[in-house]
C-alpha cells in the first residue's frame, strides 16, 4: 500500500513519511485502510479543502498525526484519557496534557475518527452503521458523535482508555452513551462533569455564583481522578496554561476570521474546519496548531493583496451557527451561491462574555467563561443576544442556522423560536437547515443545494429592494 | 368501585373549582413531571399544584412542529402543543410554571412556555449525580423555589404548614404504596388502568378528596373478591406514561396479559419513599426527592434505576417486561439496550420494547400484533 502521495498532500516530507512508516502501517492496519481508501482520500481531500494553502495542509497533517498518536499511545507506554466531543470544557483535558505530556495522551477520539476517516477518507459512516447494531440504533436520532465512539470501540479502531472523562455540561446523550460503553463494552466507569441548564430567562448576563462553583467543582473532580491515575499533581498553573493555550488557538482562528471582512474573502470558511475542531481537541502538537494558523493567516493576507476571491466579490454576509466536522460541502455550496459564512455561535464572544470575571482563580474563571457562552450554556436568550451582537458587528444580511438534527441541545435551543425572534426583532431572513455535523449518512450538502441557493436569491432580492 | 366513581365525579368539576379558587385570588402552580418538584411546598403556601401530564393525542404533537424541532421527546413536544392549541383547560389555569430541569427535553418545555406564552416560568436544576455536590445544588434550588413561591403567592411558607403538607403527601404515598403492593399477590385486586388513573388524578385533584378516595379504595380492595389470575403478569415501564396515553395498557389487557406493576419516570407518583417529617424540612425534602429517589435515565450513573426495575420484576413475579418509550427520548432508548443486556445476564424474563410518537392510527395495528405475539410467547413459557 503506497500512501506517499496522501501524506505529501497533507504536508509531510518524503523522509518524514519513511521515518513514520512503521507507525503508519500499524495504525492503518487497525483502521482497515487499504489502497482503495488511499485513492479515495486523494480525491476527497481536494474537494473538501484548498490544499494550495500550506496552512491547510499543516492542519490536515496534525489531524493525521494525532490519530496515529491516539491509536498507538498505549503501545508507546502512555496512559490514555478520553473526553467526550465536542470536548467542553476543552481546558480540562488540555490541563492534564500540559501537566504530564510524557505520561499521558488525551483525546476526544470521536472527533479524530470523524475528521480523519470522513473528511479525508470518506469512510466514517461505517462506524455509525456498526454503532446502530450495538445500542444506538437507526431511527432514534441518536447523536452521531456517540455513535462514532461506540463504532470505533466495537471495531477496535481505537483502544479502550485508562480513564474516561464524560463532559455532560450541556448534553444528556453523551453521558448516557458513555455509561453504556462502560457497562457493555469494557470502558472504565466515567468520571462525569455535570452542569444544570437551569438559568432563568432573565439571568443570561449574570451567572449565579452557585452555578459557577458547581461546574468548577465538577471539573476539579475530573482533574483529581486524572491526578490519582497518573500520580501527578494538576495545579491551578496547569489550568491557567491550558486556558492560555486554548486562547492562543482561538486567537489564531479569530485573526483569520478577521480577514473575512475583506471583499472578496481570501479563503473558504470550510478551510477553517480543521482548525476549529483542533480547538476542541487536546492535541499533543498544540504549538504546531498555533504555528499553522499563523501560516494560514499570512497566506490569506497574501491572497488579499493579490485580489484572490474564494467567493464572488459582493457576496452577502450571513451568520453561520456551526461548522460540521465531516462534510463542509454546505459551506462550499453557500459560498458558490454568493454567501460568505461568518463566525460561529460557539466561538464569537458576546458582550456578556467579555465583561470582567466575577470570580478569582483559573478554575472558577474557566467555569464562568463556559457558563457565559451562548451555545454551551444551552440558553435561548443568550443565543438571541449572539445574533443581535454578531449581526451588527458583521453587518450581516441574514442568518444561516445550521443545526445538527440528532443533537438534543441544538433542538432545545429551538431554531424555530429563534427564527421568529430574529425576523421579528432584527428583520433578518433566516435559513434553518437541518443536518448532521458528524455523519453524511442521512444528510449532505448537495441535498440542501436548492434551499441554500434560493436563500441566497432571497437575500440578494431583499438587498436590491432596500437599495432602490 | 365506589371510590373510583367518587373520584370521577370530582374530576368532572375540578376545572370549575380551580377557576373559582383563582377568581378568589388563589394561584395555580403548574410543574413539569419527573418527580423532582415537592408539591408540599406549593400546598404550604396555599396554592394549587398541577402537573403537566396530559398526553396521547396526535394533534398537539403535530402542531408543535411549527414551534419546536421535532427531534425532541413526544411528551415534551406535546406540552408545547397543548398550550398552543389551548384545549387543555387545566393548563390554561396555570399562573406560574415550575420547571425542575432534568434534561434538554424538559428544558425545551420551559423555554417554549417562556417564549410563546405569557406564563411566568421558574427553573431550578436537577443535578445528574447523587453526591454531596449534587445534593447541595438541588437543595439550593429548592430554597430558591421556596422563595419564588412565597413572593409569587405573597404567603410565607411556615414550618408548621410545610410539616402538615409533608404529612398529607406522605399519607398519599403510603396509600398508593399499599394499593400497589396488593398486586404482588397472585390475584391482583385492581387493574393497571385504574391504578394509573388514580395516579394521574392525584396530580390535579383536590388533595383531601384524593386522600378520602384512596383511603376508601384501599379498604374496598382489601374486602374485594379478586378475579382468578389469568394471563401472564407484566411489568410495564419506560419513560413517560401520560394521562390519556392508555393504548398500550388497553392492548396488553385485551391480549390477556395483566399488568401487575408499572414504573415510569414521568406520569406516575413516586410513592416508594416518604419524606422525613422532623428536623430540617427543606433538607428532608431534598433527601427524599433527590438522594433517595430512583434516578431518571439522565442520571450519571443511572444503573440504580435499572436495578430497581429488575427488583420490581422479581418482587412482583412477572413473566415479561414491556418497555414503552416515546420517540426521541434518548436516555430511555439507551437504557433499554443496557437493560436488555442486563436481563439476558441476570434473569430469563423476556422484554418487548415499543416506541410511540402518539400517531394512534398508524401505530395501533403494529403494536397490537407485537403485543399479542409477546403475550403468546410469555404464555408458552
Amino acid at each position: 500500500m503506497d500512501y506517499t502521495n496522501l501524506f505529501k498532500m497533507c504536508g509531510y516530507e518524503l523522509e518524514e513519511i519513511e521515518q513514520e512508516k512503521p507507525r503508519i502501517d500499524k495504525a492503518f492496519e487497525m483502521l482497515e485502510l487499504g489502497t482503495k481508501d488511499i485513492e479515495k482520500a486523494l480525491q476527497t481531500i481536494p474537494q473538501n479543502f484548498d490544499i494550495e494553502l500550506s496552512g491547510v495542509r499543516k492542519f490536515l497533517r496534525i489531524w493525521l498525526e494525532e490519530l496515529l498518536n491516539l491509536m498507538l499511545a498505549k503501545e508507546e507506554g502512555k496512559k490514555l484519557i478520553y473526553g467526550t466531543a465536542p470536548g467542553f470544557p476543552c481546558e480540562c483535558l488540555e490541563a492534564i496534557r500540559v501537566a504530564a505530556p510524557e505520561k499521558v495522551y488525551c483525546a476526544n477520539p470521536e472527533l479524530l475518527l470523524g475528521t480523519v476517516l470522513d473528511s479525508l477518507f470518506g469512510k466514517h459512516d461505517e462506524l455509525v452503521e456498526v454503532a446502530e447494531g450495538h445500542g444506538l440504533p437507526l431511527g432514534f436520532a441518536h447523536c452521531s458523535v456517540g455513535q462514532t465512539k461506540l463504532g470505533g470501540i466495537v471495531k477496535k479502531y481505537i483502544p479502550v482508555p485508562d480513564l474516561a472523562i464524560c463532559m455532560g455540561i450541556f448534553c444528556d446523550q453523551t453521558p448516557e452513551a458513555e455509561e453504556m460503553l462502560s457497562e457493555v463494552y469494557g470502558f472504565p466507569e466515567p468520571v462525569y462533569i455535570d452542569n444544570c441548564l437551569d438559568l432563568n430567562w432573565d439571568e443570561w448576563d449574570r451567572i449565579p455564583l452557585r452555578k459557577i462553583e458547581y461546574l468548577a467543582s465538577q471539573i476539579r473532580r475530573a482533574l483529581d481522578r486524572a491526578q490519582e491515575m497518573l500520580g501527578i499533581e494538576i495545579t491551578e498553573d496547569h489550568i491557567q496554561k491550558a486556558r492560555v493555550n486554548l486562547f492562543r488557538t482561538l486567537d489564531g482562528l479569530m485573526s483569520i476570521y478577521g480577514l473575512f471582512e475583506n471583499d472578496p474573502i481570501p479563503i473558504s470558511s470550510g478551510d477553517l474546519m480543521p482548525l476549529v475542531y483542533l480547538y476542541f481537541n487536546p492535541v499533543a502538537g498544540r504549538e504546531k496548531v498555533i504555528e499553522a494558523s499563523q501560516v494560514l493567516y499570512r497566506e490569506a493576507k497574501e491572497r488579499i493583496e493579490k485580489g484572490y476571491a474564494a467567493a464572488p466579490m459582493g457576496s452577502l454576509r450571513v451568520l453561520f451557527t456551526w461548522m460540521p466536522n465531516v462534510d463542509n460541502s454546505v459551506v462550499h455550496i453557500a459560498e458558490k451561491a454568493g454567501l460568505v459564512m461568518i463566525m460561529q455561535v460557539v466561538l464569537w464572544p458576546i458582550e456578556a462574555q467579555r465583561k470582567p470575571r466575577t470570580v478569582q482563580g483559573p478554575l472558577l474563571r474557566l467555569a464562568e467563561t463556559y457558563l457565559r457562552n451562548p451555545y454551551l450554556c444551552g440558553y435561548t436568550p443568550i443565543n438571541m443576544q449572539w445574533v443581535r451582537e454578531a449581526s451588527k458587528r458583521y453587518n450581516a444580511d441574514g442568518v444561516f442556522w445550521y443545526w445538527m438534527y440528532n443533537c438534543r441541545v441544538q433542538a432545545a435551543l429551538n431554531p424555530i423560536a429563534l427564527r421568529k425572534w430574529i425576523t421579528d426583532e432584527l428583520g433578518l431572513p433566516v435559513l434553518i437547515l437541518e443536518g448532521d455535523f458528524h455523519s453524511t449518512r442521512e444528510y449532505s450538502g448537495e441535498a440542501a443545494r436548492t434551499r441554500i441557493e434560493t436563500f441566497a436569491e432571497v437575500l440578494r432580492a431583499r438587498k436590491a429592494a432596500k437599495s432602490n | 368501585m365506589e371510590a373510583m366513581q367518587r373520584l370521577e365525579e370530582h374530576l368532572r368539576t375540578r376545572v370549575d373549582e380551580l377557576t373559582k379558587i383563582k377568581k378568589e385570588g388563589g394561584k395555580v402552580i403548574g410543574y413539569l413531571p419527573g418527580g423532582y418538584m415537592p408539591e408540599e411546598l406549593v400546598y404550604a403556601c396555599g396554592a394549587m399544584p398541577i402537573q403537566l401530564i396530559r398526553g396521547g393525542d396526535p394533534e398537539p404533537v403535530a402542531i408543535s412542529a411549527g414551534y419546536v424541532p421535532r427531534f425532541l421527546d413526544t411528551f415534551c413536544r406535546s406540552q408545547i402543543g397543548y398550550k398552543i392549541l389551548g384545549d387543555e383547560p387545566l393548563y390554561e389555569l396555570i399562573d406560574l410554571l415550575v420547571a425542575p430541569v432534568t434534561d434538554n427535553n424538559m428544558r425545551a418545555i420551559a423555554d417554549c412556555w417562556n417564549f410563546y406564552t405569557d406564563v411566568e416560568v421558574f427553573r431550578y436544576g436537577v443535578p445528574h449525580t447523587k453526591d454531596d455536590l449534587g445534593f447541595n445544588y438541588y437543595l439550593d434550588g429548592l430554597n430558591l423555589l421556596k422563595e419564588k413561591l412565597e413572593s409569587f403567592t405573597g404567603t410565607r411558607i411556615e414550618d408548621e404548614k410545610l410539616r402538615e403538607a409533608v404529612a398529607l403527601s406522605n399519607r398519599m404515598r403510603e396509600l398508593f404504596r399499599e394499593v400497589s403492593l396488593m398486586r404482588k399477590s397472585e390475584r391482583s385486586p385492581i387493574s393497571s388502568r385504574d391504578f394509573t388513573k388514580l395516579n394521574h388524578a392525584s396530580f390535579h385533584a383536590d388533595r383531601s378528596i384524593m386522600l378520602e378516595v384512596l383511603e376508601s379504595l384501599a379498604k374496598e380492595l382489601k374486602m374485594r373478591e379478586a378475579s382468578d389470575p389469568s394471563g401472564p403478569r407484566v411489568l410495564f415501564t419506560g419513560s413517560t406514561l401520560a394521562m390519556g396515553d392508555h393504548k398500550i395498557l388497553d392492548l396488553l389487557e385485551a391480549s390477556g396479559a395483566q399488568i401487575v406493576i408499572e414504573y415510569f419516570d414521568e406520569g406516575l407518583r413516586d410513592y416508594w419513599e416518604n419524606v422525613a417529617n422532623d428536623g430540617d424540612l427543606m433538607k428532608a425534602l431534598a433527601d427524599s426527592y433527590f438522594m433517595k429517589k430512583i434516578p431518571g435515565p439522565y442520571f450519571r450513573p443511572s444503573r440504580e434505576r435499572l436495578d430497581f426495575i429488575l427488583k420490581l420484576a422479581r418482587d412482583f413475579k412477572v413473566d415479561g417486561i414491556l418497555w414503552y418509550q416515546l420517540m426521541y427520548r434518548d436516555g430511555a432508548d439507551i437504557q433499554s439496550y443496557r437493560f436488555s443486556q442486563i436481563l439476558k445476564k441476570e434473569s430469563d424474563i423476556p422484554m418487548l420494547k415499543l416506541q410511540s410518537d402518539w400517531d394512534i392510527a398508524g401505530e395501533i395495528g403494529p403494536f397490537r400484533t407485537r403485543i399479542e405475539a409477546f403475550v403468546e410467547t410469555m404464555g408458552r413459557r
